[in-house]
């Protein structure tokens, strides 16, 4: 049996190539969603906040929050359910509001409620970093994102020493804090950022680094019900550079020819659900050839 | 002019036909009656069955010359996406097709990837296909039965043989022992013994030649395989023979991204090892009583790694079985064949990894997207055991041929878990029996000699793969699924040169194992026996030229196959519907040493189901596309042209033959997947394989 048919068609193939530039903002788009705290329990108040962005810029307008109600289906490979994706099962929210009381039953390992009578439920299934999340849906005019805020439930059929030893070394997880943003020139010199806006000269490539805070990468354990063990692990970052105008390859930025604001933004995320985000505006400067100002 | 159906009710064992001697040199004629075989159609053990001897299935262009290719040339055959493996027959998924090398079933009949089969052409008789409605001795599966019939070496005391071209290299051999048929006087046991082996090369070449180069997206077939037949001539006619056989397959491949969300790579390594003995008695009046017994173990892991989410499914099975059929012909014109067909397995499996991983048919998704985050992790045992019992009586008067079988089967399965492993409660197995019953029924009918009409129906069951069978992954507790096949055809052959045939099939199923419906389903029942399916077409196909210098052959299906997910949902198409499929070839083969094919197919492109949008998933940071309805669109039409050139020859040492073969000679560039932008709003074709030359050489010492 193979794993996964579609890609039996790779033999030989050729994929085709587009001239598609994923990191680029060119219409108002929801970059990024979180709660504060980044884990908590049932009925736990928490704030959402999100990072909203338009090829001018971020933009300072009021988020319509809500929840997905419904669990995803077992082959489904999105990150939330496809009636919650199409704008149906949810629960309007305010920014500040509580995490659902049943959060746990409904999108964690506690047994879903049932009706006398009918067997019990197949709880939901933890991510790799053995987490369970509530779908949170960001929306901004025509731009939607999905957060997932990160739920912290028991652990169910685990043995009463299992579970003391996951209560005593599991913390919470924490977004990890963003300590500095980087801009480096061409010639290896740092371009330097007066409250997060640089002058630069267009057309010049720059190496975009950004700077986690030193506890940002944090430990922690995962329950593995198949080992009846508690299995310690740390997580990992992933780093996504988003921009207004110019050519990103990798940590690369390409600036335009053309003198004008080019805004950045990086999104840091770990792997138990936790992100971070900020921004730079660049000033894009005519060369001393002479640029074209847009 | 008599009636065919005369002649037949005069032979019961063939038709009475005169001829003229050549033995005498007098030049009075002189006339002596003889009974031969029925001129018409030759008579099949099932109704719709195709076979192609080997050599003639190794001349296929496109296939390089390996014979058990030629059965996706076969009508009925969808064509395989490029790099796939299995083989889909009238609309069935691949899993349900048997596969049988001298009646010892198989995991697979290619290497991963589709490249070469398990068995080099050096080593088959023929090829044989049974798309639907075959006898009560088959049962397990629910689509076709595929035979490969393995070859005698040729009457040489000791032959040796050798192949060679980019993909692979095989060598092997024969023995014959004692003394020889016509050796009227001679004692002692007489026999052969053969070898084989194959090794690809195609990795190491791209090694040497481009060191680094080789793209990870194509997978290079990394592989070898191995053959060991021998057969011995006992007393009284009896006959002992012996086959091993086995594959071992590695293959890696992936995706390269400066994104590691976007990067894939796929690491799979599966081997299969078969060995079995088998003894056949002759019986008077044609009878004959067979005992097989085989055994085997497979072995299959494949390592995913897609970004933060892995997989891992390592699956062990160890089988054995044994046949015993007995046949015999207690009344002139009545065929009486029993026998019992069992096997048993023990699989176990570790699955770690994404949840919705394996694929399943009919689950909703895009080439390249990620697998979900959702994980878990399995280790169960399943033990199967089936003992099908069968009879099949043909019963054959004047034109009308009448052959009901009954195939009952008590199948018991038995795993270590019923539910997920909890540390808090101790572990509870589960055994089921189930015995199933099936009646299978064929009818032909010869109103004159050179056409026949038939009909055949039946039942067949599947038991659920052990890989369903997880607690965690599936569900321990799922009935065997069903099928009734229908079929009616006409063959006909108005010339000694041309033979026409139609065929009209209609198949149901049943109890498929399918998805539950429910996002929360009840605990250990992720999967449910409530799936459905259809299939009904029509199938032509017309072979010319058998024996002349120019043949041809054309087989084309006309096929409509869907799934519901349970009898209250609604209709969609089978993931590999493939609505036209047309197969066509022709060679030339002149006096001398050339050899001239060429080969057309068509098909439907598969269903697909269209992206109509996508969200934005602020955790991965990527986009989650928003599907359409269901297998709603389809990939453009396939079409390729193939050709293959042959030079052979002989000398005092042996022969030689030395074939190219060209596989899409046009460079079509056909679309095999579709493929979307990050943000799914655009979209392009992931293209099949380019022109694809072969040479080949192949000598017999």
């Amino acid at each position: 049996m193979r794993w996964w048919l579609p890609w039996t068609v790779v033999a030989g193939s050729c994929l085709p190539t587009f001239d598609q530039q994923p990191y680029l903002v060119s219409e108002e788009r929801v970059l990024a969603v979180r709660g504060l705290p980044a884990e908590a329990m049932p009925n736990d108040d928490v704030d959402y906040e999100a990072l909203v962005v338009g090829p001018d810029g971020p933009i300072a307008q009021p988020v319509e929050w809500a929840y997905c109600t419904e669990p995803r289906r077992a082959e489904e490979r999105t990150g939330v359910t496809a009636s919650c994706a199409s704008g149906d099962d949810l629960s309007v929210i305010e920014a500040t509001t509580t995490v659902l009381s049943d959060a746990c039953a409904r999108f964690g390992p506690n047994p879903p409620p049932v009706a006398a009578g009918e067997p019990a439920r197949r709880p939901a299934d933890p991510d790799p970093s053995g987490g369970y999340f509530l779908p949170v849906r960001a929306r901004v005019d025509e731009a939607v994102a999905f957060g997932f805020q990160r739920i912290r439930c028991d652990l169910p059929g685990a043995t009463r020493e299992i579970f003391e030893a996951f209560q005593e070394r599991y913390a919470d997880n924490r977004h990890p804090e963003i300590e500095a943003v980087r801009v480096w020139a061409p010639d290896g010199s740092e371009v330097a950022l007066s409250g997060a806006v640089a002058s630069v000269e267009a057309g010049q490539t720059l190496r975009l680094e950004v700077v986690p805070a030193v506890d940002a990468v944090e430990p922690y354990v995962v329950y593995v019900p198949e080992a009846s063990a508690v299995e310690d692990r740390t997580e990992e970052l992933l780093t996504r550079w988003y921009v207004t105008d110019g050519v990103l390859l990798g940590d690369r930025l390409s600036l335009p020819d053309t003198a004008g604001p080019v805004h950045a933004w990086i999104v840091l995320t770990d792997s138990r659900g936790g992100s971070a985000w900020a921004g730079v505006r660049f000033d894009v400067l005519p060369r001393a050839g002479g640029a074209t100002p847009r | 002019m008599t009636p065919g159906w005369v002649l037949g009710l005069i032979g019961m064992v063939g038709t009475v036909a005169a001829q003229q001697s050549p033995a005498r040199d007098s030049e009075e004629a002189d006339y002596e009656v003889v009974v031969t075989e029925h001129r018409g159609p030759p008579p099949r053990e099932e109704a719709a069955a195709a076979e192609v001897e080997a050599e003639e299935a190794a001349r296929v262009p496109g296939v390089q010359g390996d014979a058990v290719k030629a059965v996706q040339t076969l009508g009925g055959v969808s064509r395989p996406p490029a790099g796939a493996d299995g083989v889909v027959v009238w609309g069935t998924r691949a899993e349900d097709t048997r596969l049988y090398v001298d009646d010892v079933p198989v995991p697979r009949l290619f290497h991963l990837g589709g490249s070469r089969s398990i068995l080099p052409s050096q080593a088959v008789r023929s090829v044989g296909l049974v798309p639907g409605g075959a006898s009560a001795r088959y049962g397990r599966g629910l689509g076709g039965v595929v035979r490969i019939r393995t070859a005698e070496p040729e009457d040489a005391r000791v032959g040796l043989w050798g192949h060679v071209d980019p993909i692979d290299v095989g060598t092997g051999g024969h023995y014959r022992f004692g003394a020889r048929p016509e050796d009227a006087d001679a004692e002692g046991p007489a026999g052969w013994l053969a070898v084989g082996a194959r090794r690809s090369v195609l990795k190491r070449l791209f090694e040497v030649a481009a060191p680094g180069g080789a793209s990870p997206l194509v997978p290079l077939p990394d592989y070898w395989d191995y053959q060991l037949r021998g057969q011995v001539q006992l007393t009284d006619g009896q006959q002992l023979s012996v086959l091993a056989l086995g594959a071992d397959d590695r293959v890696d491949r992936g995706i390269v991204s400066l994104d590691p969300e976007a990067a894939f790579t796929e690491r799979t390594r599966a081997t299969f090892h078969r060995v079995a003995v088998r003894l056949t008695r002759p019986l008077p009046r044609q009878g004959q009583t067979d005992l097989m017994l085989w055994g085997g173990a497979d072995r299959e892991v494949q390592q995913l790694d897609f970004g933060s989410v892995d997989a891992r499914d390592d699956r062990s099975v160890a089988r054995a079985g044994a046949l015993l059929s007995h046949e015999r012909r207690p009344w002139v014109g009545l065929r009486v064949q029993v026998g019992l067909d069992a096997e048993v397995r023990s699989t176990t499996t570790l699955r770690d990894g994404a949840i919705s991983l394996p694929a399943r048919e009919g689950d909703i998704g895009v080439f390249g997207q990620p697998p979900g985050n959702r994980v878990n992790q399995d280790r169960w045992r399943v033990g199967q055991a089936a003992v099908g019992a069968f009879a099949t009586a043909r019963w054959t008067v004047g034109p009308l041929a009448v052959e009901p079988g009954l195939r009952v089967e008590p199948m018991v399965a038995d795993g270590d878990r019923v539910v997920p492993v909890r540390p808090t409660e101790p572990p509870v197995g589960i055994s089921e029996l189930d015995v199933t019953s099936d009646p299978r029924l064929t009818v032909s009918l010869t109103p004159e000699k050179r056409v026949r009409l038939y009909a055949s129906g039946g039942r067949y069951q599947q038991p659920a793969v052990a890989g369903d069978r997880s607690p965690v992954f599936g569900t321990p507790r799922l009935q065997a699924a069903r099928a009734w096949h229908g079929l009616a055809g006409v063959v006909a052959e108005p010339w000694s040169w041309l033979s026409v045939e139609g065929v009209a099939f209609w198949m149901w199923q049943d109890r498929l194992a399918v998805r539950a419906p429910l996002a929360t389903p009840a605990v250990a029942a992720l999967l449910v026996a409530e799936g459905q399916g259809r299939s009904r077409g029509v199938q032509l196909s017309m072979d010319a030229g058998a024996t002349g210098p120019v043949q041809a052959r054309v087989a084309y299906t006309l096929l409509q196959a869907d799934r519901r997910a349970s009898a209250a949902a609604a209709w969609r198409p089978f993931d590999g519907d493939q609505r036209h499929g047309l197969q066509a070839l022709a060679g030339w083969r002149p006096r001398g040493p050339l050899e001239v094919g060429g080969r057309f197919e068509l098909a439907s492109g598969l269903p697909r189901t269209p992206v109509v949008g996508a969200v934005f998933n602020a955790a991965s940071q990527s986009y989650d596309p928003l599907f359409g309805d269901h297998n709603a669109e389809r990939l453009p039409t396939f079409w390729a042209l193939s050709l293959q050139v042959a030079l052979a020859g002989s000398a005092a040492w042996g022969s030689w033959k030395a074939a190219l073969d060209v596989q899409n000679v046009t460079d079509r560039r056909n679309a095999e997947e579709v493929f979307y932008t990050a943000d799914y709003r655009q979209r392009a074709f992931v293209q099949g394989l380019p022109i694809l030359p072969v040479l080949r050489l192949e000598v017999q010492l």
